[in-house]
């Protein structure tokens, strides 16, 4: 068992953790946490498999990080979507 | 399993899904993670074509970090959706209405809560931040850096700036509404311009790839930084800074 396969196989298991809590968690921060944590999964299996050769792989590298940027900006937009959900669920507060 | 979402703190009392469900869905997805892995320990990758293709093409890249090669030249496309999608994102977060466009970016004003540790630390801290913002912009071309990084960093100065309390940022400003486009515009006009000499867009002339590749990548760092900056500001329920009016209500909440 390499090491770049155990880190794969951690990243398959964040994937399943994430996955569960996605459709489990009704709760909506709490799912979109779940999606991330899912997201984060799948970066480190595709890292972990561009590490197993002689020279990593660059290009998942990349990938990944233009990745990780755009889970941040999708995030940051269901959040704003929660946020407004909340404001428009309780108007009474808002006055 | 989508239909009853909540935002209430206490999940139970709007009641979750019924156990057997939760069993069922599990069950699933253990199977399915079982699957990946299996598949996962049998995937034996026998060669890597891109590993050399990326190693032998280095060199007319312009830089010698394969990753910023790969991100800004190989597959600046990428990049430069990635960049399009922050601004897309950062004008469906961005507060509307609310800011008057004729003020100016950074306000300074006295703080409703002063924290000292804070402040004396910020002090310390923001100009070895910018440094080290700038340093990895620079290094980018080498050594593990880069523009997502460089400007990962300096929107965390920002949102320490921000925390301490003495600054406000108005996004609508023209000078905010220039940083958020700065990145994408500049990509746009190099991958734009490089068509008169290479008639390829994004087809970086190997000779320039080098200081072109450094221009779009100091236009991304700002737009990074301000728009992770204003996702910070976008997602604050009460805006931090001085608003009296809205000091008891931060309490109970």
């Amino acid at each position: 068992m390499t090491q770049a396969l155990l880190y794969g196989v951690f990243g398959i298991a964040l994937f399943g953790i994430g996955l569960f809590g996605v459709l489990a968690i009704t709760h909506v921060v709490k799912k979109i946490l779940a999606i991330n944590i899912c997201g984060v999964g799948v970066f480190m299996v595709f890292i972990a498999n561009a590490s197993s050769g002689a020279t990593p792989d660059f290009v998942p590298h990349a990938m990944v990080l233009t990745g990780i940027v755009v889970a941040v900006a999708g995030t940051a937009m269901a959040l704003s979507l929660v946020v407004r959900i909340n404001a428009l669920e309780k108007p009474e507060e808002d006055a | 399993m989508f239909n009853n979402m909540t935002l209430s703190d206490s999940a139970q009392q709007e009641g979750g899904l019924p156990s057997s469900v939760l069993f069922i869905v599990g069950l699933v997805v253990a199977t399915v993670c079982l699957f990946l892995a299996m598949s996962l320990v049998e995937f034996q990758p026998t060669d890597q074509p891109l590993v050399t293709l990326v190693a032998s093409n280095l060199e007319q890249s312009g830089v010698e970090n394969p990753v910023t090669a790969v991100l800004l030249n190989f597959r600046s496309y990428d990049t430069l959706l990635e960049v399009a999608v922050l601004l897309i994102v950062a004008l469906a977060v961005m507060p509307s209405g609310l800011q008057d466009a004729q003020q100016p970016f950074i306000t300074v004003s006295k703080p409703r809560e002063r924290s000292l540790v804070l402040e004396a630390f910020l002090r310390w801290l923001l100009p070895a931040i910018v440094v080290t913002s700038g340093y990895l912009l620079w290094t980018g071309a080498s050594l593990p850096g880069g523009a997502f990084q460089a400007g990962a960093l300096l929107a965390g100065a920002g949102i320490l700036l921000l925390l301490a309390g003495h600054h406000s940022f108005n996004f609508n400003a023209p000078t905010a509404r220039l940083l958020l486009v700065i990145g994408l515009a500049m990509f746009l006009l190099v991958g734009a311009g490089v068509i008169l000499s290479s008639g390829i867009a994004l087809a970086y002339p190997v000779a320039m790839s080098g200081i072109l590749i450094l221009v779009i990548e100091v236009a991304a760092t700002l737009t990074i930084a301000a728009v992770l900056v204003l996702l910070f500001c976008a997602l604050q329920i009460e805006p931090l800074g001085p608003q009296p009016n809205l000091g008891d209500k931060e309490k109970h909440l």
